[in-house]
């Protein structure tokens, strides 16, 4: 017998499976709309009910469903098992099944699997990254005709920006939240001669004192280098333009603003300002800064327990300030949402439910659990939540307690910002990509802007097209 | 016929095997007339093929198919859009630095994975006091769970990390090298990981082989004067050489795919600006992002990494057969 | 008879590895000592921080190596803030299944491979090497799909499924087959013994060593999967080991110490399995040998 190698016959193989291939895939039937919404993309079986137009009744809330949430258990366990509880006592014969997923980067592997495959949980956490992917799919329910004036109970802003679904539907509730604050490392403030108990109220400010820390030669640090998570934040602070107002492109390409972010942070860099490793370090800071010798630390009030848990003296001598949103502007709100999956069979019960964990009593009630057990920092979206908020303690010197009465202060002025969902994924990753190229030198700060912007329409453009 | 048995007894060893084989009746209870009726093979090898066919070869067959189409995650099979998706992907940078970075790792990790986990077989071959211990010991690398995995080698690279502290100690640099931020450093600090856990998980492979070969065959190299390091070439590397085969093969498809440890080592980043970015890593950010994912180029990569990793491995098949007969 | 006389030929002449005695035997524990300290080394600090108390810093500036003030605080809170028994028990399963399924089919499978007079052979083995070049990545929707049309989502027999059989897992047992020399077969033939026969009485108890290191590998495979768990699993109650651990890193910061203590508890299990395997396995090898 002629002897061929295993590798060459393989390669054979390969081209064989390529003619095979044709009946492996099944033909998608086309999307035709029955009723009020279309249909999803991905051909799921969806009962006719959840697409036509007329309402759900709720007061039949009974059965079985799933609610999947982020990154909760291990923080929230009893408050959600005591709210189930309570929800399942009033609704004789419904049940809730709760399971929830740690909050990394995996989370939206899974959901895109489990969307693309018509299968996620009844009642899901959405988190600000995917809403938008999941609305334009047609993957979640129309609150509009579902469960119409529902709206009114959330911040009008807040509310306005997610009418993401079809023809401008509404397929998601604000759910919580932590507003963005400055935390501090007082004796790294001292150390470079900067008043302990001032930290910058601007963008401005925040540079200076990270220019004054570089240059006291104290060997501390003044800036985390991964800005993955609040560059967008930061940007705004600073009047960048991000995207235009009919969000269809993004303009921050010739904007000065953006330009002397990168600029100021590569000066930053250059000077030693920021540690080299943390440009692609952990997405939060808080283990850099646990270290003692990061000026900034997190910027969301709830990872300060991580410093507690993780270093306590670096903890004590922590500042915490309001987020330095210029004179005139509202902070930037970035949430959790919540949503019901248009592939559910039981419409009624993971309508209620949705209802009942994103209204404006249970919101608040989860904030006060947050607070008396003093592990998070998190705000309701709901308006009566928001005017009932637990007065802080404002004598108090912990950090935990200072930052939740600032970022109470802020949870009430936030709106929405539409940029936020679009700058996700892979246009995301174009930012940072070269933004940090930028930072590091390797880019013109400009170049840098200039690709950012035309990979970021780019993709874009493809993602409106479809 | 093709079989791995090429592979594995390249021309040289043929003299061996023939010698193993000194047989009489071979011929006709091993032809075709060997097994009655002729499908009973098939019957036998029915679960195990149909296991690998339903969950490995069925799915892929299924990528082969998006990859002509424009499927992205959330929006079904897509239309077909014939080459489109390879001409993305041909007229890309970021694909081609990938693949770049992928190969080389495979270049770099391939001949150390078959190599040092030998060595160290053979340390931890012979029966001596508490040898049971030090086998179990150095097998902990391979069970480590990934967050333990990334935290110590992120505590050992990181710019003030141990390494640094040591190198800059002995004075053997003045400034920090980037291990976890520098274009190629990074790239070869999860080549270091990828080796500190394949090391212990092929060495027990080797351990095994080790085992099979001949004892007198030590001994008699003895007699012959031959020393520790000619024995090791003349005895031992010709006695496990077809382990060494089976782990060149598994170790270049492991590392043409290689993800996760560069994925932890820049926390998801692939490096500054992305510019250490896998193969693998390329094809699941590509094709996995559900707002801007497309399903069909990230098919495509996928494919292609296919026949990347074929190419490659009838490249040292050759490599192996030319260097072999000199 | 003549296939007894064989086998027992075989074995005479390495019946065990090498001793060393004197100044080798110093030099080696010399070397495996610093060997030791490479592959060890990196893990002492992280592992060293679950054991350190709430407040201790774990990294950085004024983290020490040994821990300041020993405690077990971390592994009280993972024992209970978390279902972590549950979870190792869960990937126990996964992993029996996981080992009992690959070690049948890989021996079945691998016999069949390595046995010549057959058509298409050639074709089965390819196919065999080929699929263990797709990334996971790439297959993972259209496993997702098929896993959970078979009404196994969110169920430990789903975790298992697609992972039963390792393409090399049939590779290893088709050599180890091939390395059994001809004589044995072509005596059992002329014996008259059916194939069923030859392969469970002759050719079976010859690969020992090679089953050892199947089980071993299938175990810590499943053992260390976390992707496929991690998509074909929704409720608590199937979540496995390496979820659980991943499940320790919230959304609202991250206790390093818990994290580190549940890799802990999530090594020793494995572990202790080597070690006792690890005995039978070098036992294995020794009577039976891994074959090439």
């Amino acid at each position: 017998m002629k002897r061929k190698n295993i590798v060459g016959s393989a390669a054979v193989f390969a081209v064989a499976c390529l003619t095979l291939s044709g009946c492996a895939g099944g033909a998608s039937d086309s999307s035709s709309s029955t009723g009020g919404a279309p249909k999803p993309d991905v051909s799921c079986d969806v009962p006719a009910a959840n697409l036509d137009n007329k309402a759900v009744d709720t007061s039949e809330a009974t059965g079985e469903i799933t609610f999947m949430t982020q990154g909760l258990k291990g923080t929230f366990d009893d408050f959600f098992t005591a709210q189930i509880a309570e929800f399942e006592a009033e609704h004789p014969g419904a049940k809730i099944n709760w399971t929830d997923m740690g909050g990394d980067a995996d989370f939206d592997t899974k959901m895109v699997t489990q969307a693309a495959n018509c299968s996620m949980a009844d009642v899901i956490n959405v988190p600000s990254s995917t809403v938008l992917a999941l609305s334009k799919a047609n993957l979640l329910l129309d609150f509009d005709t579902k469960s119409p004036d529902l709206g009114e109970t959330f911040v009008p802003t807040v509310w306005d920006s997610i009418d993401l679904g079809a023809d401008g539907a509404h397929t998601a509730l604000p759910w919580y939240w932590g507003p963005f604050i400055t935390t501090y490392n007082k004796e790294v403030f001292e150390r470079a001669g900067l008043d302990p108990n001032t930290p910058p109220a601007t963008m401005d400010e925040y540079f200076e004192a990270a220019h004054t820390i570089a240059d006291a030669k104290t060997g501390d640090y003044a800036i985390y280098g991964n800005t993955d998570w609040y560059l967008l934040n930061q940007w705004r602070n600073m009047g960048v333009e991000m995207m235009n107002s009919d969000t269809t492109e993004f303009t921050f390409g010739d904007d000065k603003q953006a330009l002397k972010w990168i600029t100021e942070m590569a000066a930053l860099y250059e000077k030693g300002a920021i540690p080299k490793d943390s440009i692609i370090g952990d997405l939060d800071q808080s283990k850099a800064y646990n270290a003692g010798n990061l000026a900034f630390g997190t910027p969301n009030a709830s990872f300060l327990r991580s410093v507690k848990e993780n270093n306590a003296a670096v903890y004590d001598v922590t500042g915490v300030g309001s987020d330095t949103v210029p004179e005139g502007s509202n902070p930037l709100f970035s949430g959790q949402y919540i949503s019901v999956s248009v592939t559910t069979e039981n419409t009624p019960l993971a309508v209620a439910w949705a209802e009942h964990i994103a209204s404006a009593e249970q919101e608040l009630a989860w904030v006060n659990y947050g607070i008396e057990t003093n592990t998070t920092v998190i705000f309701p979206v709901a308006n009566e939540a928001l005017d009932n908020l637990q007065a802080a303690d404002t004598t108090s010197t912990d950090p935990m307690d200072q930052a939740r009465t600032l970022a109470a202060e802020a949870a009430t002025q936030a709106e929405a910002y539409p940029a936020d969902f679009y700058v996700t994924g892979a246009v995301q990753k174009a930012l940072v990509d070269n933004v940090n190229q930028a930072i590091v030198g390797q880019l013109e700060p400009q170049a840098a802007l200039d690709a950012a912007e035309s990979k970021m329409n780019t993709l874009l453009a493809k993602l409106l097209a479809d | 016929m093709a079989t791995l048995t090429d592979v594995k007894r390249p021309p040289r060893q043929t003299e061996r095997a023939t010698k193993k084989r000194p047989r009489t009746s071979g011929k006709d209870l091993n032809g075709a007339a060997r097994f009655r009726p002729a499908w009973m093979p098939l019957l036998w090898l029915l679960a195990p093929i149909g296991v690998v066919a339903a969950f490995y070869l069925y799915p892929f067959l299924n990528i082969i198919f998006l990859s002509f189409t424009d499927a992205s995650p959330l929006s079904g099979n897509g239309d077909f859009v014939g080459l489109e998706n390879y001409q993305f992907l041909a007229n890309d940078p970021v694909f081609w630095n990938a693949v770049l970075n992928s190969v080389v790792y495979a270049i770099c990790v391939v001949p150390l994975m078959v190599a040092l986990p030998l060595l160290l077989a053979v340390l931890l071959k012979d029966h001596i006091p508490g040898i049971g211990f030090f086998r179990s010991l150095f097998y902990i690398p391979a069970i480590s769970s990934l967050v333990v995995v990334s935290l110590a080698w992120t505590a050992i690279l990181k710019d003030n990390g141990t390494l640094n502290t040591t190198l800059m100690d002995l004075q053997l640099i003045s400034e920090p090298l980037p291990f976890l931020t520098g274009r190629w450093f990074l790239l070869f600090s999860a080549m270091a990981v990828t080796l500190w856990q394949g090391l212990p998980y092929y060495m027990v492979l080797y351990l095994a082989a080790l085992s099979n070969v001949d004892r007198s065959l030590y001994e008699a190299a003895a007699v012959d004067g031959a020393g520790p390091i000619r024995r090791f070439f003349t005895v031992t590397v010709p006695g496990v050489r077809i382990m060494m085969s089976l782990v060149g093969i598994l170790t270049m498809i492991g590392s043409i795919k290689i993800f996760t440890e560069v994925h932890l080592l820049s926390n998801g980043s692939g490096g500054i600006g992305g510019e250490s970015q896998t193969l693998t890593m390329y094809i699941r950010s590509v094709g996995l992002d559900p707002t801007y994912g497309s399903l069909g180029q990230g098919a495509a990569g996928s494919v292609f990494l296919f026949l990347l990793t074929l190419g490659l491995l009838l490249m040292s098949q050759r490599l192996n057969r030319k260097a072999e007969e000199q | 008879m003549t296939t007894a006389a064989l086998t027992s030929r075989r074995r005479r002449g390495r019946a065990g590895f090498g001793t060393v005695q004197g100044k080798a035997l110093a030099l080696r524990y010399v070397i495996l000592s610093v060997v030791g300290v490479l592959l060890l080394g990196p893990l002492l600090l992280p592992l060293m921080a679950a054991f350190k108390a709430p407040g201790e810093p774990v990294f950085g500036q004024g983290a020490s190596l040994i821990p300041r003030e020993w405690s077990l605080d971390a592994f009280v809170q993972l024992f209970t803030q978390t279902e972590i028994v549950r979870f190792i028990g869960n990937s126990l399963i996964v992993c029996g299944l996981t080992v009992v399924s690959a070690l049948i089919l890989s021996t079945v499978g691998g016999y069949m491979l390595s046995r010549r007079g057959w058509k298409g052979r050639g074709i089965a083995l390819v196919v065999v090497l080929s699929t263990m070049i797709f990334p996971f990545e790439s297959i993972m929707l259209s496993l997702y799909a098929q896993v959970r049309d078979l009404g196994l989502y969110d169920t430990l027999p789903g975790i298992w499924l697609p992972m039963m059989l390792g393409p090399f897992h049939l590779l290893l047992m088709r050599a180890a087959f091939l390395g059994i020399a001809d004589e044995v077969e072509d005596a059992a033939l002329l014996d008259g013994a059916g194939e069923w026969h030859r392969f469970w009485y002759i050719f079976l108890p010859q690969v020992k060593g090679s089953l050892t290191v199947v089980g071993l590998t299938a175990f810590i495979a499943a053992w260390q999967d976390y992707l496929w768990p991690l998509l074909i699993t929704q409720s608590s109650g199937n979540t496995t080991m390496m979820l659980g651990i991943a499940q320790l890193q919230s959304s609202f910061g991250t206790d390093y110490r818990v994290v580190l203590a549940g890799a802990i508890a999530a090594l020793v299990p494995i572990a202790i399995v080597f070690f006792f395997t690890q005995k039978y396995f070098f036992k294995g090898v020794e009577e039976g040998g891994l074959k090439f």
